[in-house]
C-alpha cells in the first residue's frame, strides 16, 4: 500500500530569502537519501513559509525494496575435487556466509574468471524506519547563507528549530535532531496565537493547516496574493502594481495573504518618484499604485500575515509608518533645496574616498579635469559648457542630508539638486546618470556629455585602484571595477567616442595624488581590453579575430577603430587565400622572433640574391602606399585585400629564399625585408593570432 | 496606559516568567547591552534570566527636542534570559498583550535583522520585530560577546519603550507621550534635549574627550590585569560614551573611527578575559580572533 510521508521543520522566523534555496535542497537530499535506502516514491516536493520547511513525499511503500547481495569465494574450480565431494575451501566459504556449499553458484568476474559466488537477499525493511535515518540526515545537510546555534548540542541551523513533525501515514516517524524529538504535533497561524494542532497523517496535513490558515504550499500562496491584488485593483479602478520581487519576498513573510490598502496624503507625490518608491517597496515591502497610464497614485498595498480582525489599526499603523517615513524624508528634501549647491560641495573635502586617494573633493577635482581633457580627446561635438556643470557636481549629493538617510538614492539626488540650482536640463541629467550603466544590460546616460562625464568617474576610480595595487583577481573584485571598465567600454563604443584609451589612461594617472603614484597603466588598459573582448565577442566575433587587434589597442587605438578591424577581419575570413596569408605571416613572425637580430630598418636591394626578394620588395613597396591610404581611410577590408595580392611573391619568397643565409649581410637584409612586411600586416591587425 | 505603566506591566510579567529586576546601570551608555548584567552575564555557563529599564544615550540622535521621533535621550526595556526558553517567540508575544496589545488585532512581523556590535566585540542573530509596520523590539539570540563563543547563548529582547507608548497612545511625537494622567514624556525631560544637544554637537570640549579617553583605556588594562574587571568596565562605557560624543562633534574622521572602534573592542575584550579566568577558569577559553 502507498502512501504520504511528510517532514516538517518548524523554524522562529526565517529570513525570505533562504527559503527558496532551501526547498531545492531538501528535495535533492531527499532524493539521494531515498535512492541510497532503495526507498522509491512518486513524488517529492517541497514547500516552505516563514516558519516551516516541508518536505513531502508521495506514493511510497511501506517497505524499502528488497536488495541482493552477492559475496564471491574462491575459484569455482574449488567447489568440488576429483570425485566430485565439496572441498574444504568450498565448505568453509559456505559456512562463514552462513549457508551450505550446496547452496553456492558459479559466477565469472572479470580478472578472476569463475569464481563461487552466494547471493543472500536483503529483505525490505519498514519505510517508517528507513525514514527515521533520512530526515536528520536532510535536516543536517541543509546549507544557509548563515547559521546560528541556539541550544545545548550547538546544532547549526538558519533559525532555531521549534519542533518536527513527521508522519509516514498516519504512523510518526521517530527521529531527534538539535535537542528535539519528532512527533505529530505543529501549530497554526502566529496570529491566532500559534494555537498546537494534532496532525493525524501526512495526507491529512495541508488541509488541516489550511484550516488553521496557514497555506503551505507556496504556489497556491502566491495564487491568492495575486488574486487579492487583482481584486483590489479592480476595487480600486486603479493598477496595483505588483513587482515579481516584492510579491516573492512579501511571499515569504506570510502564511495567509491579507490585503490592506490605504491612502496617503497627496503631498508625498511632491516627493522624488524615486524615493516614494524606495520607502515603500525597499523600506515597509509595500506595493505602490498607479492609474493607467503609469502615474503614481496616493495609495499604497500592505500584506498582512492571515488574519483580517482589527484591520483598521493596520491600516492605520502601515500609514502612520509610511507617512512618518515621508515626512521625515520630506524634511531633509526640502532642507537640501534651500541650501545652494556650493555649500554641500564644500563639504566634500571632510569625506574620505580612500586613504592616499584624498577626500572627495579631490576626486571631484580629478573628474572635472579629466572629463574636460575626454572633451577634446574623444572627437565628437560635445556641449563643453554642461560637461564643466556636470563635472563639477556628480558627488556633491552624498553631503545632502536626503542622501546621508537614504544612501541608495545617492546620484539620483543629483538630478534633482542641480536642477533645482539652475543647472541645464542637460547636466542635470548628466549628474544623475553619473553612476549608469548600473549593470551589464542596463542604460548608458542619455546624452553624449553625460556620457563623457560618467566615463571620467569610471577611468579615475580605475586609475585609483589600479595606483593602488588594488586590482580584482579572480572572484574578488570589491570595488566593482569589472562593471566599471564594461561601462566605460560600452559608453564609448556605443557614444562612438574616438578616443585614445592609452593616453586617457595616462592623464587619469597623471592626475592622482603622489601617494598613489604606482602606475600601472599597461595593465589597466589590458583590464579595459579584456571587458572589450566580451563586448565584441557578444557582437558575434570570435575571440581570435578580437585578439588580432590586441596590440593595436594597447599601442592607443580607439576602441571603434578596433572594431571595424575586427569587423573587416571577420568578413574576409571566408576569402580562400586568407588562411594561406595568415599562416605566411605567422611563418614571418616567428622567423623575426627567433632571429633575434637587431634590425637596421629598410632592406637595401642592392644586397638582394634572388629574383623572389626583388620581387617580394617591388610588391611591398608598390602595395604600402595604397595601403596606408586605406588605413588612414579606415577601410580595412581594402586594406586587408592589399595584404592579400601579395600572396603570390610571399609563397614564392618562403619557397625559393633561404632566410637565414651564411652571409650576415644578406641574412639581415633579408630579415629587414621581412620586418618591413609585417610592420605592413600590424598596420592592419595581427592576423598570427587567427587560429 | 501610561508610560510608566509599561514599564510596571513589563517589569511584572517577566518577573513572572523568573528575571530578577535589575535596576539601570547609572552610567551613559548607547544601548542596554552595555549593562554589565548583559555584557558579562552573557559570558558564563551559569543561567541568567534579568530585566530592567535602561536610559540610552545616543549623542548624535540628539535634535534639540525638534524631531518628532528622534532624542538623544530614551529607554529601552531590556530583557536577557540564557539559555533561551524554547517558546520565547511566544512568550515574547505574550508580553505584548500584556501591555494591551493583542496579536489578533495587528500586524507583527519578524524582519531578519542580524545584531552587531563592532565596539564590544558581540554579534547575534535575529530580528527586527514590527507592529503594523513599526519597529519595537530587536530581539537576539547572541553569538558572541567580546570576541568570545557563547556557550549557552542567551537571547536578548530590548524594547524601545517611546515607540511602542507612541504606538498605543497614537502619539505622533515622542515628547507627547503621556507618562502619567498629567504629566507628559516632555515635562519629564524639559530642557534635556535642548540642553543636550547643544553640549553634544557644540560644547563638549574635543581635547578633554580625547584625552580622557586615552586615560580611561590605560587604566582598563591596569585594572583588568588585577583582575578589577567591574571598575574596568565602568571605564570601558565611559569611553565608549566618549567615542559617540566626538563622533557627534564630528571630530572623527572615517580612518579615526575604525582604530577608536577597535580600541574599545579591545579593552572590552581585556575585562571580558579577565572576568571569564576567574569566573570560569576551568573553560579554558580563549577569545575567537576578531
Amino acid at each position: 500500500m502507498l502512501k504520504d510521508a511528510l517532514l516538517e521543520i518548524r523554524i522562529e522566523n526565517i529570513p525570505a530569502r533562504f527559503v527558496i534555496s532551501a526547498e531545492e535542497q531538501l528535495k535533492k537530499y531527499a532524493a539521494e537519501l531515498l535512492a541510497e535506502a532503495n526507498l522509491p516514491c512518486a513524488g517529492i516536493e517541497a514547500y516552505g513559509t516563514y516558519k516551516r520547511l516541508v518536505l513531502h513525499l508521495t506514493g511510497v511503500p511501506a517497505k524499502t525494496e528488497e536488495k541482493t547481495q552477492k559475496s564471491y569465494g574462491p575459484a569455482a574450480r574449488l567447489l568440488k575435487d576429483e570425485k566430485g565431494n565439496f572441498t574444504p575451501q568450498a565448505a568453509g566459504f559456505a559456512r562463514s556466509r552462513g549457508t551450505t556449499p550446496d547452496k553456492l553458484g558459479v559466477e565469472t568476474v572479470p580478472n578472476k574468471g569463475e569464481v563461487l559466488v552466494f547471493e543472500t537477499r536483503i529483505p525490505g525493511r519498514p519505510s517508517v524506519k528507513a525514514l527515521a535515518e533520512i530526515f536528520p540526515q536532510v535536516i543536517s545537510r541543509l546549507q544557509f547563507p548563515k547559521n546560528m546555534v541556539w541550544e545545548k548540542s550547538r546544532f547549526r541551523f538558519a533559525r532555531p528549530i521549534r519542533s518536527l513533525l513527521a508522519l509516514y501515514g498516519d504512523k510518526p516517524v521517530v527521529f531527534s535532531i538539535a535537542g528535539i524529538k519528532s512527533g505529530r504535533l505543529t501549530v497554526g497561524l502566529s496570529a491566532k496565537g500559534s494555537r498546537p494542532l494534532k496532525i493525524s497523517s501526512a495526507e491529512k496535513y495541508f488541509k488541516a493547516l489550511e484550516h488553521a490558515n496557514v497555506i503551505v504550499k507556496d504556489a497556491e500562496r502566491l495564487e491568492m496574493l495575486r488574486r487579492e491584488i487583482a481584486a483590489l485593483s479592480k476595487r480600486m479602478k486603479l493598477v496595483v502594481e505588483a513587482d515579481p520581487e516584492l510579491l516573492s519576498e512579501n511571499l515569504y513573510l506570510i502564511e495567509y495573504p491579507v490585503c490592506v490598502m490605504a491612502g496617503y496624503s497627496q503631498d508625498f507625490l511632491k516627493l522624488p518618484h524615486e524615493l516614494v518608491h524606495l520607502v515603500m517597496k525597499k523600506q515597509l515591502k509595500f506595493f505602490t499604485v498607479a492609474d493607467a497610464k503609469g502615474g503614481l497614485q496616493p495609495y499604497f498595498v500592505g500584506i498582512r500575515d492571515g488574519v483580517s480582525k482589527g484591520q483598521r489599526n493596520v491600516e492605520e499603523g502601515f500609514k502612520n509608518v509610511l507617512e512618518a517615513r515621508f515626512n521625515d524624508a520630506f524634511f531633509f528634501y526640502n532642507r537640501d533645496l534651500a541650501i545652494p549647491l556650493a555649500e554641500f560641495k564644500a563639504k566634500l573635502a571632510a569625506i574620505t574616498f580612500q586613504a592616499k586617494l584624498g577626500t572627495m573633493a579631490d576626486k571631484t577635482a580629478r573628474v572635472e579635469k579629466l572629463a574636460a581633457w575626454l572633451c577634446g580627446g574623444c572627437g565628437a561635438p560635445l556641449n563643453k559648457e554642461d560637461v564643466t556643470a556636470a563635472a563639477a557636481h556628480v558627488y556633491t549629493d552624498l553631503t545632502t542630508n536626503l542622501v546621508k538617510e537614504f544612501t541608495e538614492l545617492q546620484g539620483i539626488m543629483g538630478y534633482y539638486y542641480a536642477r533645482n540650482s539652475g543647472m541645464s536640463e542637460t547636466a542635470s541629467r548628466a549628474v544623475g546618470e553619473f553612476y549608469w550603466p548600473m549593470s551589464a544590460k542596463s542604460p548608458l546616460p542619455s546624452s553624449k556629455e553625460g556620457a563623457i562625464v560618467s566615463l571620467a568617474g569610471k577611468l579615475d576610480t580605475l586609475a585609483s585602484d589600479f595606483a593602488l595595487g588594488q586590482i580584482p583577481s579572480g572572484s574578488e573584485d570589491p570595488h566593482g571595477l569589472r562593471r566599471q571598465a564594461l561601462g566605460a567600454v560600452r559608453i564609448i563604443l556605443e557614444n562612438g567616442f574616438r578616443l585614445n584609451l592609452r593616453n586617457a589612461v595616462s592623464a587619469a594617472f597623471d592626475q592622482l595624488p603622489a601617494e598613489a603614484s604606482g602606475r600601472a597603466a599597461d595593465p589597466l588598459l589590458d583590464f579595459i581590453w579584456q571587458r572589450a573582448e566580451v563586448v565584441f565577442a557578444e557582437s558575434g566575433y570570435r575571440f581570435d579575430e578580437v585578439k588580432t587587434v590586441r596590440e593595436f589597442f594597447m599601442s592607443g587605438g580607439d576602441l571603434l577603430d578596433c572594431r571595424d578591424r575586427v569587423k573587416d577581419v571577420n568578413a574576409l575570413r571566408g576569402n580562400p587565400d586568407f588562411a594561406g596569408i595568415a599562416m605566411a605571416f605567422k611563418r614571418a613572425k616567428n622567423i623575426l622572433r627567433q632571429a633575434k637580430a637587431p634590425l637596421s630598418g629598410a632592406p637595401d636591394e642592392t644586397l638582394f640574391e634572388k629574383d623572389e626578394e626583388r620581387a617580394l620588395y617591388g610588391d611591398i613597396k608598390a602595395m604600402s602606399g595604397r595601403l596606408q591610404a586605406h588605413v588612414s581611410g579606415r577601410d580595412y577590408a581594402k586594406g586587408l585585400s592589399e595584404l592579400l595580392s601579395i600572396k603570390g611573391s610571399l609563397d614564392n619568397f618562403f619557397e625559393k629564399v633561404m632566410v637565414m643565409a651564411e652571409d650576415p649581410k644578406v641574412r639581415d637584409n633579408r630579415l629587414n625585408l621581412i620586418k618591413s612586411l609585417v610592420s605592413l600586416f600590424e598596420g592592419v591587425a595581427d592576423l598570427s593570432q587567427l587560429q | 496606559m501610561n508610560f510608566q505603566d509599561y514599564i510596571l506591566k513589563l517589569n511584572q510579567y517577566w518577573a513572572k516568567q523568573g528575571c530578577a529586576l535589575i535596576q539601570p546601570y547609572d552610567l551613559e551608555k548607547g544601548a542596554g547591552t552595555f549593562n554589565p548584567a548583559t555584557f558579562f552575564g552573557s559570558l558564563t555557563s551559569k543561567p541568567n534570566s534579568v530585566a530592567y529599564v535602561e536610559p540610552c544615550r545616543r549623542p548624535g540622535d540628539a535634535r534639540f527636542g525638534e524631531n518628532p521621533n528622534r532624542v538623544g535621550r530614551y529607554y529601552q526595556y531590556q530583557v536577557i534570559i540564557k539559555p533561551p526558553l524554547e517558546n520565547i517567540q511566544q512568550i515574547y508575544l505574550d508580553s505584548l498583550k500584556a501591555v494591551g496589545i493583542d496579536h489578533a488585532e495587528h500586524d507583527i512581523r519578524w524582519i531578519e535583522d542580524d545584531w552587531e556590535s563592532p565596539t564590544l566585540g558581540a554579534s547575534g542573530v535575529g530580528w527586527e520585530v514590527w507592529l503594523d509596520g513599526m519597529e519595537v523590539t530587536q530581539f537576539t539570540y547572541f553569538q558572541q560577546m567580546a570576541s568570545y563563543e557563547l556557550n549557552p547563548i542567551s537571547v536578548e529582547i530590548t524594547y524601545g519603550l517611546e515607540r511602542l507608548a507612541m504606538f498605543v497612545q497614537k502619539k505622533k511625537r515622542i515628547s507627547d507621550i503621556m507618562w502619567t494622567d498629567r504629566l507628559t514624556w516632555g515635562d519629564v525631560h524639559k530642557g534635556q534635549e535642548e540642553q543636550f544637544s547643544h553640549y553634544n554637537f557644540e560644547e563638549a570640549d574635543i581635547e578633554n574627550l580625547r584625552s580622557n579617553f586615552g586615560h580611561w583605556e590605560k587604566e582598563v588594562r591596569g585594572l583588568a590585569a588585577k583582575g578589577y574587571y567591574l571598575p574596568a568596565f565602568d571605564l570601558v562605557m565611559k569611553c565608549s560614551h566618549n567615542f559617540n560624543l566626538l563622533d557627534a562633534r564630528g571630530a572623527i574622521s572615517v580612518s579615526e573611527r575604525a582604530v577608536l572602534i577597535k580600541r574599545i573592542r579591545d579593552i572590552a575584550k581585556a575585562c571580558a578575559s579577565a572576568y571569564v579566568e576567574i569566573n570560569e577558569p576551568s573553560e579554558k577559553k580563549e577569545p575567537a580572533n576578531a
